[in-house]
């Protein structure tokens, strides 16, 4: 039987119901200074309630008596065709962003010619990506990122843990530092491990000779090994910062009567704490494992010389390095393996559907950290092993190298200040870095709200299509980005010339909001996961719109993963080229293309300035990042 | 006797006065011409100074000389050059795509001689470029055709540690890399690509067929496309040979313990060519920029980067060991026609 909903607001909050109000009525639950005014809240609250999990609003909602505006938007926020209007709204804005250029790219497939050119439709893309040769290419790019995927989660569950719940001690120095190398630009990390490690020169393999008397190598950073140890370096970061805040996010209590039924420590991290934060887990997992399937860099740097064939530097190859490009086949490839990849979405999400991830409830709790007593100085030293040796090796190098006038060679006749000036001086480097912060503002700024809605209509609500607006984010991120840079072009040039995209700034803004939604869904997903529907509940019974709602309770609580999201966002957007160098305008270079310009040329050691430049913002803004989420926090 | 020799006489003299005949001919006639063609160019000039502006896409990514041409283009004719760079493909769709779409953003196109050829023969993109005063100065190796104009090109060499290499046991020839002693101590750009490692496969199977590119593959090498990353790590050492090295390298790693040598065989090298665009929007100061590319200043500007100038104007204050390095015999570049399949036999013999 539907209940009524004064009887909802009554079980969501039985003491603040009653609280000012007069016993008549449905004024006892909105203490309103008017009866208009309390008329006017009352019918949309009639509409507009019940967003849990039990009930979900289907009736189209009563227009109230007064007539002005607030009441007018009231009624549309929660009719049934306001909400249809505002998914189809969002599916047209996914459409664009992904659909349309996944589009150009299906055509490029199935086409013997790119779009514009006279061809014929075929096979022959898919036929030639079936043999047996590919598919060895495909397993081993597939254990590739496995073997980096699984060790680097491990580590990452346990430094989240480390720093989110424990009395560490810094924790909040050493949760920035922790997360540097994700920001780093991949080539200059690659070009300091090997320095490190190659097995002729390199350094590490010099001091474990030294220190053993043996002439024997023991790291090859040229291998398997240093493939897999190269990507770890991103995604051991890159999936701490997806995690740690669904830990911090989450109420002791549940451990804490783990503990009190008898639980030890291990059984309760693993029958409680892990499951709690399944959803940011296996997101973070599978962001990460895809992420490692389009890795270009690691495999390119480190596999090559080792004859290491992996998908994406095939899909290069065949674009960059064939005469003429063969861009049917580097389609069809990639379409595979965004198809595979997508089952693997959709085994996500059958795992996760129907199952409770709530961690934080309108009980009030206090984030308490669990005490290790002599044991934290332990964890203490286990982060800063891995900071030394994921930052301080390689970071070392790119700072040392950069007062040198060649990167690696330490002579005290070549120290120099030239490349700083160089880069300091250089026009190009600002225009590129004044455009980049632009871009990364606004896109960052955008992504994130345009990943909150889609979150929160995945997550949170009921609504028809919110399926296939999940899985329309979700695209993107399963296309290589030199193949989606492509469909960029195509799409935006053979856009109608009244639409003024291509060629301009914003050509570059909606390539990266594209490129950038499917991690902020994804973020915002796993923090609206473990809010319970009963503060959301308690906010629209009191009259709160649904706007105020989302922005006062909902992003209020999911700041911590908004703003780690944010700064995933921004610092991809610096880092991004594949679509960048194919849309970006004279007069709208970003940073990443100043980067390509000089390192093609040779210029590592200004590569290396900008990269420490990076290193430097990175720092400021997760430091001002966390300073926000403490202050949040306390305020809970 | 006598009327024998009277004849060879006669006949000389009339072959003597009709070549003399035939000389002064000419100059009356190309007197005009020429003016003419000087008054067309000044026209030009004035038209390219109306448009003030020329967008030039370019795939040689990061080259200083770009630097030069702005500066020097806007300073001589109050022209501005916008110029856009990307990688050689990333060029050629760019381009394809935007006269398709009919954006005409781009006047001209620089880009290396197999991608211009694809894009005349498939993308049909270009225009003729017409009359460009200092294309007779050419070399005969560089030679215009009425689309496209080389403006520069690339030599390649190998590069030696010269702490490891001594002086008598440098690579003389290219055969020498198959030499039992460099097994497995020679890093290479990617033969299986194009870009420089392509290159040299293609000239040496050209030069010296397959058997030697097989014995090639025999010494175990080690291919790697990070370049800037690879001259670096032949100077610290971690190979003493690498190959193909870019004659631009040169002046870029003085100081280090590096040396590039130049086989007595030749340099492979690849061109670069400009070619105006269709329906290009600023017709006339891209004709201009063509011109200037290959007019001496410019030519100086690339020969100072170890490019290879294509003009035979005479060139003063390069580098000594750059200059030297560029008067090397060349051994030749790829045919466009051929290339893929260059490339397909280099992923057979080097798996």
């Amino acid at each position: 039987m539907e209940r009524s909903w004064q009887e909802k607001a009554e079980c969501a909050n039985p003491a603040r119901s009653f609280a000012s109000a007069k016993p008549t009525g449905a004024e006892k639950f909105c203490a309103r200074p008017s009866l208009i005014e309390l008329a006017e809240n009352l019918y949309p609250q009639q509409v507009n309630m019940a967003i849990s999990a039990d009930e979900r609003v289907k009736d189209p909602g009563r227009v109230p008596f007064a007539a002005g505006l607030r009441a007018r938007l009231r009624v549309l926020e929660g009719t049934a065709a306001s909400r249809t209007a505002g998914v189809a709204l969002l599916v047209v804005i996914l459409a664009f962003l992904s659909i349309y250029p996944l589009s150009m790219l299906l055509y490029g497939s199935l086409h013997s010619t790119p779009p514009g050119m006279a061809g014929v439709f075929n096979l022959d893309g898919y036929q030639a990506v079936l043999t047996r040769q590919n598919l060895v290419m495909l397993l081993n790019t597939v254990g590739i990122s496995l073997a980096k995927t699984i060790p680097s989660l491990v580590i990452a569950v346990l430094l989240a843990w480390i720093l989110a719940r424990t009395d560490t001690p810094f924790r909040g120095a050493l949760e920035v530092l922790v997360t540097l190398p994700f920001f780093i630009p991949p080539i200059l990390t690659a070009m300091a491990w090997g320095m490190l490690g190659n097995p002729q020169v390199g350094l590490l393999n010099q001091l474990y000779q030294w220190a053993t008397g043996s002439s024997n190598s023991p790291i090859n950073v040229y291998s398997y090994g240093g493939v897999i140890w190269h990507m770890m370096q991103y995604s051991i970061p890159f999936m701490f910062l997806l995690i740690v805040d669904a830990f911090r996010a989450m109420d002791p209590s549940l451990e804490e009567a783990a503990r009190m039924c008898g639980a030890s420590r291990w059984r309760t991290f693993r029958t409680v704490t892990l499951l709690l934060i399944l959803p940011a887990l296996s997101s973070a997992a599978i962001l990460s494992f895809i992420r490692g399937i389009e890795n270009f860099e690691s495999p390119l740097f480190f596999g090559s010389p080792a004859g290491i064939r992996v998908i994406t530097t095939d899909i290069y190859d065949s674009i960059n390095q064939r005469s003429p490009p063969q861009y049917q086949y580097a389609t069809a490839v990639s379409f595979v393996i965004m198809a595979l990849l997508l089952l693997i979405v959709l085994l996500q999400w059958k795992l996760l559907r129907g199952r409770n991830f709530t961690t934080v409830s309108g009980k009030g709790y206090s984030p308490t950290v669990m005490k290790l007593g002599k044991w934290r100085w332990a964890t203490f030293a286990f982060c800063v092993l891995f900071f030394a040796v994921t930052v301080v090796l390689p970071v070392g190098q790119l700072l040392i190298g950069s007062f040198f006038k060649f990167f690696g060679f330490y002579q005290w006749d070549m120290l120099t200040l030239e490349h700083y000036r160089a880069v300091f001086g250089s026009s190009e480097f600002w225009r590129g870095f004044g455009n980049t912060m632009l871009l990364g503002l606004a896109g960052a700024s955008l992504t994130m709200v345009l990943g909150g809605v889609v979150a929160y209509i995945s997550v949170r609500t009921k609504w028809r299509g919110r399926m296939l607006i999940d899985v329309m984010a979700w695209l993107p991120w399963m296309m290589p980005g030199i193949v989606l840079g492509v469909g960029f072009l195509w799409g935006f040039a053979l856009l109608p010339h009244a639409i003024p995209i291509y060629g301009t700034i914003w050509a570059l803004l909606l390539a990266y909001i594209s490129l950038g939604t499917p991690l902020s869904v994804q973020v915002m997903s796993s923090a609206y996961s473990q809010l319970s529907y009963d503060i959301e509940e308690c906010s629209r019974v009191h009259g709160a719109s649904w706007l105020q709602t989302m922005r006062h309770i909902m992003i209020a609580l999911a700041w911590p993963s908004f703003a780690v999201g944010w700064v995933l966002v921004f610092f991809g957007i610096m880092r991004e080229l594949s679509a960048s160098v194919l849309l970006y305008s004279v007069g709208s270079e970003v940073l990443s293309v100043v980067l390509l310009k000089l390192w093609t040329n040779g210029n590592a050691e200004q590569v290396s300035v900008i990269g420490l430049m990076m290193i430097v913002l990175v720092v400021l803004f997760r430091w001002v990042q966390l300073k926000v989420i403490k202050a949040r926090i306390s305020t809970l | 006797m006598t009327s024998g020799n009277d004849q060879a006489e006669r006949r000389w003299i009339t072959r003597r006065a009709a070549l003399l005949g035939l000389a002064a001919g000419s100059v009356v006639f190309s007197a005009p011409e020429a003016a003419r063609a000087e008054d067309e160019w000044g026209k030009l000039v004035a038209a390219a100074r109306n448009e003030g502006h020329v967008v030039l896409y370019s795939a040689f990514v990061g080259l200083a000389a770009h630097q030069n041409l702005k500066k020097d283009l806007e300073a001589a004719y109050g022209i501005t050059v916008d110029i856009l760079e990307a990688r050689a493909s990333e060029v050629r769709e760019r381009i394809r795509i935007e006269q398709a779409a009919g954006r005409f953003a781009v006047d001209v196109s620089e880009n290396g001689r197999t991608t211009t050829t694809l894009q005349i023969e498939q993308d049909h993109v270009f225009d003729p470029h017409g009359m460009l005063p200092s294309a007779g100065r050419l070399k005969a190796e560089f030679r215009a055709d009425d689309i496209r104009v080389p403006v520069f090109a690339i030599v390649y060499g190998i590069l030696a540690n010269t702490r490891l290499v001594k002086p008598d046991d440098e690579p003389k020839s290219w055969l020498d890399l198959a030499d039992p002693r460099w097994k497995g101590k020679i890093l290479s750009d990617d033969f299986r690509a194009l870009g420089g490692g392509g290159v040299l496969f293609y000239v040496l199977e050209d030069h010296y067929g397959r058997d030697v590119l097989e014995k090639l593959a025999k010494q175990d090498l080690k291919f790697s496309r990070e370049i800037p990353a690879n001259e670096r790590r032949i100077a610290r050492g971690e190979y003493p040979l690498y190959v193909p090295v870019s004659l631009t390298s040169v002046p870029e790693l003085k100081g280090l313990p590096v040396k590039f040598l130049a086989p007595r065989e030749g340099l492979p090298f690849i061109g670069y060519d400009l070619a105006l665009l269709k329906n290009a929007p600023n017709p006339n100061a891209a004709r201009l920029l063509m011109e200037y590319c290959i007019g001496q200043k410019m030519q100086q500007a690339y020969a100072n980067l170890g490019l290879l100038p294509v003009t035979a104007d005479p060139l003063s204050g390069v580098d000594p060991a750059v200059a030297e390095l560029g008067k090397s015999k060349l051994l030749g570049t790829t045919d466009p026609a051929r290339m893929d399949q260059l490339l397909a036999l280099a992923r057979q013999i080097y798996p």
